[in-house]
């Protein structure tokens, strides 16, 4: 499977499409007059990725922190803002894409997948968005293997109402922080920026790795291979070979 | 693309403990009869998991409200019918290598429900995952795994919801309408079941997305005259299409639709050319149970399945969104 096209936001790139879409209702604004919330980030995720290629785009996969409503789903709710008629369900991997579909070798040609996730009021981590289009010829990077190593829960949503929800962050196990320490001192290696400890970014709430990848893509020479690691909100450990091409 | 050989060793349901009949229903005073229900919607009764007096005082105004007195959560339906499908394979959790899960009235979002049943089961050896379409999420989860081509052998496939939870019952309609529970399916690659795969299909039309809405903390609500048109129609167009291919015969095959009404499935049932004998039904006894339903249906005869015969699950609801899945009944 191959990477063919992305596109991802941090939470100010996002917010820069917020002023184009203030006057446009939806049905959901109409009867459930949520004027505030994650439908904004919804809308703003929706008109971000309006500018991505669609054709032959088969199926549409999505994952969102914590959705606004149960149905329609993440997924369904964007391609209906958009007017696109493509079949589309949520999948929610807690933000380890690229290692579940370097380990589970989906047979789906041609899926987008789109990952928001977004917190208000958290300070340690970055609000964004991914979208990865997925093709199994051809592309700009190659996902050769994949493996998820370990699950174990880390963060928990305590509450139904996103404006008064609370996150709380369990430490990873020791052995989750063992296999990740294995991970990180290989070379080529790509990890969440939570572990390097860099001050110049946030980390995504999910999808770190998978935005990190897509950024430096392009640093790299063809046929270099790296290992990519990534921390699900699930606490999954995941680790993917990727090859640039 | 490739569509891995699978066969169904197990399944269960469950369903609330709670009856609400269509006295009740009347008694609530919203200007609906138990004429009406009949005719228009064919429940007798549903099952769900919300206190009598709490529906009475209530109406369920505020849904936050419901979660301190409901006398069972999606989790514990779930388990139900997880034991019951563990029962029927004579298969342990250790045996599960990959759960997939959908709930669209979920306490939390994280831990993801599939974690949260997964460490309830003692599934230690599985991933789990959510995979979300709400009423045809059985047709998808089938569909998704067969589609996986690596990495998992033994699958634990759950639809779980407790749309009572999100019901206003100031609505004439709605009230009438939603019942609570689950279904479970275990397949397998490698291990002999008594059913196997033969298609599985999953589509939708997202442009239409908004006719059914689970608000995640107020009411559910649909266009219920559009979705119930268009669900006739477009589960119609499934059956006849699957039937072609596969050359089906409802005099002896037998058609699953979703559980939302069953007038629908009885007009479904009519224009498709499936006898009403041949068409598996619990809505009139338990209400809409959204993705469960079908699975449910399924599960009340699984120790009596015709041997020989072709089973089509043919489901659609909110997305909206549709599917089938065909089954051969081996033993």
């Amino acid at each position: 499977m191959y990477i063919s096209d992305f596109i991802f936001f941090d939470r100010e790139a996002l917010l820069r499409h917020d002023g184009f879409l203030r006057e446009k209702k939806t049905n959901l604004f109409n009867t459930l007059e949520e004027e505030n919330g994650l439908l904004r980030w919804y809308k703003m995720a929706a008109h971000s990725i309006s500018n991505l290629n669609f054709e032959n785009v088969s199926l549409v996969i999505g994952e969102a922190l914590d959705p606004s409503f149960r149905s329609p789903t993440f997924s369904q709710w964007l391609l209906s803002f958009l007017g696109l008629q493509i079949p589309a369900f949520d999948f929610v991997t807690g933000g380890t894409i690229l290692s579940f579909v370097g380990m589970y070798k989906p047979q789906f040609d041609n899926f987008l997948y789109v990952g928001l996730g977004v917190i208000e009021r958290e300070h340690d981590f970055e609000s964004g968005l991914v979208a990865i289009r997925f093709n199994s010829s051809e592309g700009c990077v190659k996902i050769v293997d994949g493996e998820i190593l370990y699950t174990e829960k880390i963060l928990r949503f305590n509450n139904h109402c996103f404006e008064d929800c609370e996150l709380t962050y369990s430490a990873p196990s020791a052995e989750t922080l063992g296999l990740l320490k294995e991970l990180v001192d290989t070379e080529h290696s790509i990890y969440p920026w939570f572990i390097r400890n860099c001050p110049r970014y946030k980390p995504f709430i999910i999808n770190d790795s998978a935005i990190q990848l897509l950024r430096t893509a392009k640093d790299f020479v063809s046929g270099t291979k790296l290992k990519v690691i990534e921390v699900g909100l699930n606490g999954a450990l995941g680790v993917t070979t990727v090859e640039i091409c | 693309m490739r569509f891995a050989k699978m066969e169904v060793l197990g399944i269960g349901h469950s369903y609330g403990d709670i009856a609400l009949d269509n006295d009740f229903i009347e008694s609530l005073d919203t200007g609906t009869t138990k004429e009406w229900i009949l005719e228009k919607i064919g429940i007798n009764q549903r099952r769900v998991t919300l206190p009598r007096d709490y529906i009475v005082t209530t109406r369920n105004k505020n849904p936050s409200e419901c979660l301190r007195v409901r006398t069972k959560t999606w989790l514990d339906l779930s388990l139900e019918a997880c034991e019951m499908a563990f029962s029927r394979s004579n298969l342990s959790p250790a045996d599960i290598d990959l759960i997939l899960v959908d709930c669209v009235t979920p306490d939390n979002f994280f831990p993801m429900p599939s974690q949260e049943l997964k460490e309830k089961l003692g599934c230690f050896n599985a991933y789990a995952f959510d995979l979300v379409t709400a009423c045809p999420a059985a047709a998808l989860h089938l569909y998704f795994a067969s589609r996986l081509q690596a990495c998992w052998n033994t699958a634990l496939l759950v639809t779980s919801a407790t749309v009572s939870h999100a019901v206003n019952y100031n609505d004439r309609t709605d009230g009438a309408i939603w019942g609570d529970g689950a279904g479970s399916i275990i397949v397998s690659k490698k291990r002999k079941g008594k059913l196997r795969l033969l298609d599985t299909t999953f589509s939708g039309d997202p442009t239409r997305a908004e006719s059914v809405i689970i608000h995640r903390r107020g009411h559910f609500w649909q266009d219920g005259r559009a979705v119930r048109n268009f669900s006739v129609r477009q589960t119609v167009r499934m059956i006849k299409e699957i039937s072609s291919k596969y050359g089906l015969d409802f005099t002896k095959d037998i058609f699953i639709g979703h559980q939302a009404n069953l007038t629908m499935l009885r007009q479904i049932g009519e224009a498709a050319g499936v006898p009403d004998e041949n068409n598996w039904k619990n809505v009139e006894r338990c209400g809409n149970q959204a993705a469960a339903g079908a699975i449910a249906s399924l599960s009340e005869r699984w120790d009596s399945l015709p041997a020989g015969r072709k089973i089509l699950i043919a489901v659609l609801g909110a997305g909206l969104t549709w599917g089938t899945a065909l089954f051969d009944v081996i033993s």
